[in-house]
């Protein structure tokens, strides 16, 4: 459907945005029911280690990814399933990703928090904060000099805007006008910590400007605001006009991790508040108000979606483990 | 009131283990009336009461070793005094942790008295090289003086040592304990460790065995071997006293259902024993065939392994070396072994007239853990009686 | 030294490695050299001590790309270029820099093929200095080759000749794992044959620098000209006649030359520049250990620099710094106590 847009650019506005939408809606939801499961098969004790889901923020990652091919470079985070869902990771391999096993899109050994899957784009996800945008700067050099028009967007917190990692970045990027979209997810909270208390600036975007490079505040849960404006970032990026900031602001519905009931920090009623905002239900207003799908469509989008996450679940649980005659591959 | 001591019932009994009490604490017991029985080394005995009264105080339990000399028991007579009774009691009880403690310190100077030894032999400095090419070459360090730093032995020294040795050897003809010698040396010294011995001697006129083996000379030309006579002897006796085919394993005796025997052959190589298996199941003229082949082949050094494994019984012959008594040592893992000696004429009285007959000492060792005196004699005279009348058994 | 079939001529290990830098650079668009200074430097012609002199004049500012004071940003950009088809070849100035980075080299590229599952390959090259020896105190003189060596994924290289410089530059380069190359301020000034025709030295093969029977001598970056004048001492004043091996590369290590030489010579000494606290000493003498144990005639030494951070003051430094005469010291102590 996303390919069809691409060869459909160029025609009449209204039937773009259709497509278009309808393909957000299906993939966000595909993301929040992924994550919901992935939470199911977390409680069952069938995934190693820490995972964090992004239950409240698809629109974020589904908004940037819609305007970028599989050949721009994406850096993902911690917090990445749904980076890695909208930049067309298949959600069998990303399913068994999480699981840890052999058919991963890592082989199982970079586990929920470092999912990578070169041929759609998304080259890594860096789960020690901040780290993945110099990594981003690089893709963007490695553009620049190979003089491609690829992108490079680099996903990150609130938290990592405090990092040296994003400050140099940001510079770097900045002085060698790199084809870099800086994508600040921010949902108020480094684990415990409010932004207010970690942070100097009222927005994000505003430090763009110490960079001297364009920044933006965005309504986070608006997946065609967020659209809308990395749009304008990727064109300016491809045209050779250098990096962009933005900060889209967002809510985690659910705990920094699934070991977190996120309930220590915040209200019940902050949490409440933000999920009437919820970013797919607003679409799906959205869609019916405008006549683009019917009740009976958006069900019947429901229920492929449901399907294809169970099927994706059900391989990640049917798929071996990694043979232990290879831990040793992939060092060098 | 009287007391029981530990008796000594042998001269060289200085303990008894108290094998079972017979009357429980502050039962009547009755002037001869058995108590206690009590294990020495070699024999069980039982010990009854000194006096009529009750056994007032126990002070050694069953499977408890106590010395010679030391009090076992008190016996309560009418009319004595509990507190004097009393009185005894904890004296003894005193002495008795004292005696417990000693013992104990006793093992911790043992146990210092090692430490010493152990720090004597790592106080030798030796480098890794120079200790693994010793040991290659048989090389004993603690008589290499180090030249390395701090009186170290570095591998420059044992290769000394080394050409020294070899010099030496050249000259005083040292030959190193390898191979099936250094086999035999580490089962003899297994058996002597393990194996509480005792070799019992019986003669046995040997006029049957010549007069069967010149009977089969003459009529079928056939050489009997004395091996293949004895071995038919003792694997009859054997059926009769199945607990010499034994092994014992761990806490138990098992008895062996093969009878597999062994024959002692001295080679230029050394001594090797190959083994008839199911030696029972074999009329005379196979034993006698299977004896001749394995021995020719022993001596041609052309036996395999299964030519000398699973032996459960070994008949060793010195005979032909003049010997007539000697102390076989048992192979680990069996019970008994039998030495046969010579064959010598010797006069006896028969019937009233002295007559010259032929004779041939049989020396049998057998596993006191297993088998007692009494049933090792028994065995023996039932070899015996076998070689006497082999014409019957043949 | 003579190569068949080479024309060879003295350079600097300077000059060794700029010629390694600059041939790599033509043969492959791919390599780009990023770091501070190395454009311009003091002398106009490229970085600080000119092993990036007139690269830039040949291969523009693009390809050789002066960078802000902000290792872990351009080193994460590094990385970020080598997964997506560039070769660069990062300068840090000074090694104790490397930790202005560590994040990046150590969480990141060290780890990126392992945790992609093999999808991704990290083909850089982070060329450092170490400042020992010139007084430049206790932040600029550090010797960091063992903490390196503690991190799979990563491979660690040492030269100590300008021929090694120059043919183990060219092949990390070619590798598409990411190495740490390390230099040395004392060894850049030193001469040495180098052949006028191309050559490479593989990575993972040691060099024995001097043919011995009496013991075996590791020396590692610095201390091998000093190991090689000890050995040379030895010989005249003492009748030791010393093997002197040079790793060259510390991951992957060529353990078959050093073990092949201790089983011959029974006796090791290992000699580096940096602390001997868990240094590569401690690494190599304990594979020695586990390996050759049997083999061993006297204790395994490890020369090294004492658990000090560098003084600035000369009369200090030279202290924390091995020299031949502690070699010969040590040498003698394990051979004649």
């Amino acid at each position: 459907m996303y390919k069809l847009l691409r060869e459909a650019e160029g025609e009449g506005l209204e039937r773009l945005h259709s497509d278009l939408l309808i393909w957000m809606y299906t993939k966000m939801l595909e993301i929040r029911r992924f994550e919901e499961k992935i939470e199911e098969e977390y409680r069952k004790g069938l995934i190693p280690g820490l995972v964090h889901l992004s239950i409240g923020q698809e629109a974020v990652a589904v908004g940037v990814c819609a305007n970028l091919r599989d050949d721009d470079y994406v850096i993902g985070t911690h917090r990445g399933h749904g980076i890695a869902i909208a930049k067309g990771v298949p959600l069998d391999k990303l399913a068994a990703e999480i699981l840890g096993k052999e058919t991963g899109c890592c082989k199982g050994r970079g586990g929920s928090m470092r999912v990578a899957y070169v041929d759609k784009g998304l080259l890594y996800s860096c789960p020690i904060v901040g780290t993945g945008l110099p990594l981003a700067v690089g893709a963007g050099l490695s553009i620049k000099l190979r003089k491609t028009n690829q992108v490079a967007v680099c996903f990150f917190g609130d938290g990592a805007s405090n990092t040296g990692d994003f400050h140099e970045a940001l510079n770097l990027a900045s002085i060698w006008r790199l084809p870099v979209i800086f994508i600040c997810e921010n949902n108020m909270y480094a684990i415990s910590v409010h932004v207010k208390k970690s942070t100097s600036v009222e927005n994000i975007s505003d430090r763009a400007r110490g960079y001297n490079i364009p920044g933006f505040t965005v309504d986070g849960n608006d997946v065609i605001a967020v659209y809308k404006i990395v749009r304008e970032a990727v064109q300016r990026a491809r045209n050779g006009e250098g990096p962009t900031l933005i900060e889209c602001k967002t809510y985690r519905i659910v705990g920094h991790g699934t070991t977190d009931p996120g309930i220590a920090y915040r209200t019940i009623e902050e949490i409440e508040e933000w999920k009437r905002k919820c970013p797919i239900d607003r679409l799906r207003r959205y869609l019916i108000a405008n006549g683009i799908l019917s009740e009976e469509d958006l069900n019947r989008i429901g229920s492929e979606v449901e399907a294809r996450v169970r099927e994706a679940i059900k391989f990640a649980e049917e798929s071996p483990y990694p043979s232990p005659d290879q831990v040793a591959e992939y060092v060098y | 009131m009287k007391t029981i001591i530990m008796p000594k019932l042998d001269l060289a009994m200085d303990s008894g283990t108290i094998v079972e009490w017979f009357k429980r604490e502050g039962e009547e017991v009755k002037e001869g009336e058995r108590v206690v029985s009590i294990m020495t080394q070699k024999v069980t005995y039982e010990i009854t009461s000194p006096a009529n009264g009750t056994l007032y105080k126990v002070f050694a339990s069953a499977n408890e070793d106590v010395p010679v000399g030391k009090p076992i028991a008190v016996i309560m007579e009418p009319g004595d005094n509990v507190a004097d009774v009393e009185r005894y009691i904890r004296e003894v009880m005193a002495e008795k942790a004292a005696s417990k403690v000693e013992i104990k310190e006793k093992e911790e100077i043992t146990v210092e008295v090692k430490e010493e030894l152990r720090e004597e032999i790592e106080r030798i400095k030796i480098s890794p090289i120079a200790r693994k090419l010793a040991e290659e070459h048989g090389i004993d360090i603690t008589k290499i003086k180090g030249t390395g730093p701090g009186g170290r032995i570095t591998k420059e020294d044992v290769l000394k040592a080394i050409e020294e040795f070899k010099a030496r050897k050249e000259k005083e003809k040292i030959m190193p304990l390898t191979g099936i010698r250094k086999i035999i040396a580490e089962r003899m010294v297994l058996s002597h460790k393990t194996i509480p011995p005792v070799t019992y001697s019986m003669e046995v006129d040997a006029t049957q065995m010549i007069a069967v083996r010149d009977a089969f000379k003459k009529e079928k030309n056939i050489d009997l071997s004395y091996n293949t006579l004895i071995t038919r002897a003792v694997v009859k006796a054997i059926i009769d006293y199945p607990i010499f085919n034994s092994t014992i394993e761990g806490e138990n005796i098992r008895i062996i259902d093969d009878i597999n025997i062994g024959i002692a052959v001295a080679t230029d190589y050394g001594l090797v024993v190959p083994v008839i298996h199911n030696a029972d199941k074999k009329d005379i003229m196979e034993l006698n065939a299977i004896v001749r082949d394995l021995v020719e082949r022993a001596r041609q050094n052309k036996l395999t392994i299964e030519d000398v494994s699973n032996g459960t019984f070994i008949i060793t012959n010195l005979g032909m070396f003049g010997v007539d008594v000697f102390t076989p040592i048992i192979f680990p893992g069996q019970v008994a072994i039998l030495g046969v000696g010579r064959i010598v004429e010797k006069p006896v009285v028969s019937s009233g007239q002295i007559v010259i007959k032929p004779f041939m000492t049989l020396s049998l060792t057998a596993d006191h853990r297993v088998i007692d005196g009494a049933l090792a004699a028994k065995f023996l005279r039932k070899i015996k009686e076998n070689l006497e009348n082999i014409h019957l058994i043949i | 030294m003579y190569i068949r079939g080479c024309t060879m001529r003295e350079i600097t290990y300077v000059e060794a490695l700029n010629e390694a830098l600059r041939e790599e650079m033509r043969r492959d668009e791919r390599v780009i050299v990023m770091g501070e200074d190395v454009q311009l430097g003091y002398s106009g012609r490229g970085g600080l001590f000119l092993v990036t002199a007139d690269l830039m004049r040949e291969f523009g500012p693009e390809r050789v790309r002066d960078t802000p004071i902000s290792e872990e940003g351009f080193v994460g950009a590094a990385i970020g270029a080598a997964i997506t088809g560039l070769k660069p070849v990062v300068e840090i100035m000074y090694a104790d820099f490397l930790l202005c980075c560590m994040n990046q080299i150590v969480n990141v590229a060290a780890k990126l093929r392992y945790s992609t599952g093999g999808q991704l390959k990290v083909p850089i090259v982070i060329r450092t200095m170490i400042g020992q020896g010139r007084g430049v105190g206790s932040d600029h003189s550090q010797v960091p080759i063992a903490w390196f060596m503690n991190v799979p994924g990563l491979k660690v290289v040492a030269p100590s000749t300008p021929y090694d410089a120059k043919g183990l530059l060219k092949s990390a380069i070619r590798d598409e794992s990411p190495i740490i190359f390390f230099e040395s301020f004392l060894l850049y000034r030193t001469k040495g044959f180098v052949p006028t025709e191309e050559y490479i030295v593989p990575l993972g093969e040691a060099d024995v620098k001097r043919k011995g029977t009496d013991l075996t001598i590791v020396a590692i970056s610095t201390m091998v000209p000093c190991a090689l004048s000890a050995a040379k001492k030895l010989k005249e004043e003492f009748n030791i006649d010393a093997e002197v091996i040079d790793p060259r590369t510390l991951v992957p290590l060529d353990k078959k030359t050093i073990i092949n030489s201790v089983m011959k010579t029974n006796r090791l000494i290992i000699v580096e520049s940096g602390v001997k606290t868990c240094g590569v000493g401690a690494e190599i003498a304990s594979i020695v250990a586990e390996e050759t144990f049997d083999y061993l005639d006297a204790p395994i030494k490890r020369v090294a620099a004492p658990h000090i951070p560098a003084p600035a003051s000369p009369a200090l430094e030279q202290l924390t710094i091995p020299s031949e005469n502690d070699i010969i010291r040590a040498v003698r102590e394990i051979l004649q106590g």
